[in-house]
């Protein structure tokens, strides 16, 4: 039971992502070509290294980078930077080499297909996934991560495929047909997530418009943060991912960006089995969060008027005081850099001007992309 | 002395039962109010002497829109999962028969799932569309299974309906499977949640909903209890003495499941308490209907109200899944009392 409830959470938080059954079909195809993996010989391409429990990961690269923090200067090595391919990448517990700077980049994880286009590497990238919804001009495919066969993929003729998860054994399977592949996992942290941006800088040939893109990020966040000034210090706050009660930490991403703004999560004092736990409704209630963000007005239809009619919830203060949110399910799962300014600067405007909105219907709608940024900003001022 | 009757000291131990662990799911939770705050949260509801006590607005919330809700919902769906249990082992002559044999599950979770699924909005609506949907998917799925074991066995053979209601459950399943894979991430955790039960969301809205059900399954089990004592010996022994069994059987089998159909419609799928609650009655108190379906009522709320106590206490402010604690709890006990029991089930 445990094993199928930490299943749920896994590929429910980490992206946005699909549940997929596999098929007779494909569990026979997936079938043969585990066993061509198995053969000797075979299998030496996949190098599984250990993993932390962050998701960073624990390689070469990332010690060599370890300095590397948002707002700060980043280390460096220009030689190595500038180094002529082939590189390899350490991430998400898996290593792989690109040999040559790739021109065709299938990215199935909307967080990285936000940071290639970040740092110029767009141009490469000749599909993506079914949820990377930013930018709008990225080549969208009905990938959804989770195909059983790297066959599917082979139509694109990839020289480098990015993944957010290893499902279905696909890195072992893009190994045995020489395909390189990066496994990028769901950053925690603001500094884990400026890490990949990184990581697909030097995969992709772009590693100094990455660190310039980083340090531009940092500073947005920065100013983002001035501006709000003390305005969130010691705010508490509740994400709902479902309505029957699971939320995220402020070990996750979305937690981070919270603690931007100096903000404390209800569900931060307790040391929990998951970074996303479903809690109890008595426990909403006695800690009594100033602002709450729903993080399921997509899949589950709600609203902070719906939030609001529960029984017993009317005595929060979130509702009192109309700091109920909706935002769109996938500033939940995704780190990409432009959910990451998108929310950090929705955040910014609902504190500061938190105590003027005078309506539970604030929702951002339009899937955080494109003109997101400036409609909300002009809901909530216009108020 | 008669073995078979229910003595009031068996009613009275039982409530007893009841009443101790309704207190302490009430007055120990995770929301640790003072008693005299939760009595104050009680009775400001009473009539009469309401204008005498005062409690804070977010203390009130907590004792009569979350704690009492639950409390009683888990009663009523214990009551209903047990009792149903034991009138279908009763009427299939099977001791592994549970409440879910005949596509309830299936049916509800089918149901739920469209919602889910296709509807979510619907969950933002006033009036909650996700029992209702739940209720007619297992209603559908029951009706499917007669009207299949009808067709198949000649007259009402039991045989025949149990083997419709395997196939029933199996396209059922197999149709919400189908829709998972349709589904999002957020709303295949829903489908999850639901699945593995829970009274975490309940209301009073609920408890209203399914209450009328319910009660009047319990009510119409509790008359029959004599008549599946009569079953237990065989159908020509039973209409020997002038019991029709096949109208019998009909009729205790309908009141079951639109009885479990409401309470899964609320509740998600809980497991074991229909199988293991009338079974550990059976071991202590024997075979008699005339006990095991009046206790198994009483034992079965409680049992389930304390199991929802431990699901939203042990890893506060975390839940557990209702169903995790019911196998949890009741396997090992269960096992306990058979092994320990002389009697045979």
């Amino acid at each position: 039971m445990n094993q199928m409830l930490s299943r749920i959470n896994r590929f429910c938080f980490t992206g946005a992502l699909k549940y997929r059954f596999k098929s007779i079909f494909a569990s026979a195809t997936l079938f043969f070509l585990v066993m061509t993996i198995s053969l000797p010989g075979a299998s030496a391409s996949v190098k599984r290294i250990p993993e932390r429990a962050d998701g960073i990961a624990t390689t070469s690269f990332t010690q060599r980078f370890a300095s590397v923090k948002s707002g700060s200067s980043a280390v460096i090595n220009r030689k190595k930077a500038k180094k002529s391919f082939p590189v390899t990448i350490s991430s998400g517990g898996y290593k792989d080499t690109v040999p040559t700077r790739p021109t065709r980049i299938l990215c199935l994880s909307a967080s990285s297909t936000q940071m290639l286009y970040a740092i110029g590497a767009g141009k490469q990238v000749v599909a993506v996934d079914k949820y990377s919804a930013y930018p709008k001009n990225a080549p969208r495919t009905s990938f959804t991560g989770y195909e059983t066969s790297a066959e599917d993929y082979l139509p694109y003729h990839p020289n480098l495929v990015i993944l957010a998860f290893n499902e279905n054994n696909m890195v072992q399977q893009l190994n045995v047909l020489h395909i390189p592949v990066l496994v990028m996992p769901a950053a925690n942290t603001i500094r884990s997530a400026d890490i990949q941006m990184l990581q697909l800088g030097l995969a992709t040939g772009h590693y100094l418009a990455a660190k310039k893109q980083v340090n531009k990020l940092a500073t947005t966040l920065h100013q983002i943060s001035h501006r709000v000034g003390n305005k969130g210090q010691g705010l508490t706050y509740f994400i709902e991912l479902s309505p029957s009660l699971y939320t995220a930490t402020s070990s996750t991403f979305i937690g981070s960006v919270f603690s931007l703004f100096k903000m404390k999560n209800i569900a931060g004092q307790v040391k929990y089995n998951s970074n996303y736990p479903q809690i109890n409704s008595s426990f909403l209630l006695k800690s009594n969060p100033d602002i709450v963000i729903l993080a399921d007005t997509v899949c589950c239809g709600q609203t902070p008027k719906s939030f609001a009619s529960r029984p017993g919830y009317s005595v929060l203060q979130a509702v009192k005081n109309h700091n109920v949110y909706g935002v769109n399910d996938s500033v939940a799962s995704e780190w990409g850099p432009h959910t990451l300014v998108v929310m950090a600067q929705y955040l910014a405007q609902v504190l500061i001007h938190r105590a003027a909105v005078k309506s539970h219907l604030v929702m951002i709608n339009n899937n955080l992309s494109g003109r997101a940024s400036s409609v909300y900003t002009r809901i909530i001022l216009s108020r | 002395m008669d073995v078979t009757e229910l003595k009031s000291r068996h009613i009275i131990y039982a409530i007893l039962f009841l009443v101790i662990v309704i207190f302490l799911s009430a007055t120990t939770g995770p929301a640790q109010l003072p008693l005299g705050q939760f009595f104050a949260a009680v009775a400001v509801h009473l009539p009469v002497i309401s204008g005498h006590f005062h409690v804070s607005s977010l203390n009130e919330a907590l004792v009569w829109q979350l704690i009492m809700p639950r409390i009683c919902l888990g009663l009523l769906v214990g009551a209903m999962l047990a009792s149903a249990g034991a009138a279908y082992q009763g009427v299939f002559l099977n001791p592994l028969a549970d409440p879910y044999l005949l596509g309830v599950a299936s049916g509800a979770g089918l149901g739920a799932t469209i919602v889910l699924v296709f509807i979510p909005v619907a969950l933002s609506f006033s009036f909650n569309l996700l029992p209702v949907a739940a209720f007619i998917g297992a209603v559908i799925s029951v009706a499917l299974t007669f009207t299949l074991g009808k067709a198949a066995g000649s007259g009402r053979n039991s045989s025949s309906l149990l083997l419709s209601g395997i196939a029933v459950a199996a396209f059922f399943t197999a149709a919400q499977t189908f829709l998972q894979q349709r589904s999002s991430a957020g709303q295949i955790q829903d489908v999850y949640s639901w699945i593995l039960g829970s009274l975490a969301t309940a209301g009073w809205s609920d408890v209203t909903l399914i209450l009328p059900y319910v009660g009047l399954s319990a009510i119409t089990l509790v008359a029959m209890r004599r008549l599946l004592d009569a079953l237990a010996v065989g159908d020509l022994e039973a209409q020997s003495i002038g019991v029709k069994a096949s109208t019998i059987r009909i009729i205790i089998i309908i009141a079951a499941t639109l009885g479990t159909a409401a309470a899964v419609s609320v509740s998600g799928l809980i497991g074991f308490v229909g199988i293991i609650v009338p079974h550990m009655i059976r071991l202590v108190m024997g075979p008699s209907y005339k006990r095991i379906l009046p206790l198994s009522i009483l034992y079965g709320g409680a049992f389930l109200v304390l199991a929802d106590y431990l699901a939203r206490t042990i890893l506060y402010p975390e839940e557990v899944p209702l169903g995790v604690i019911t196998a949890f709890l009741g396997a090992p006990f269960f096992l306990v009392v058979l092994r320990t029991s002389k009697r045979l089930i």
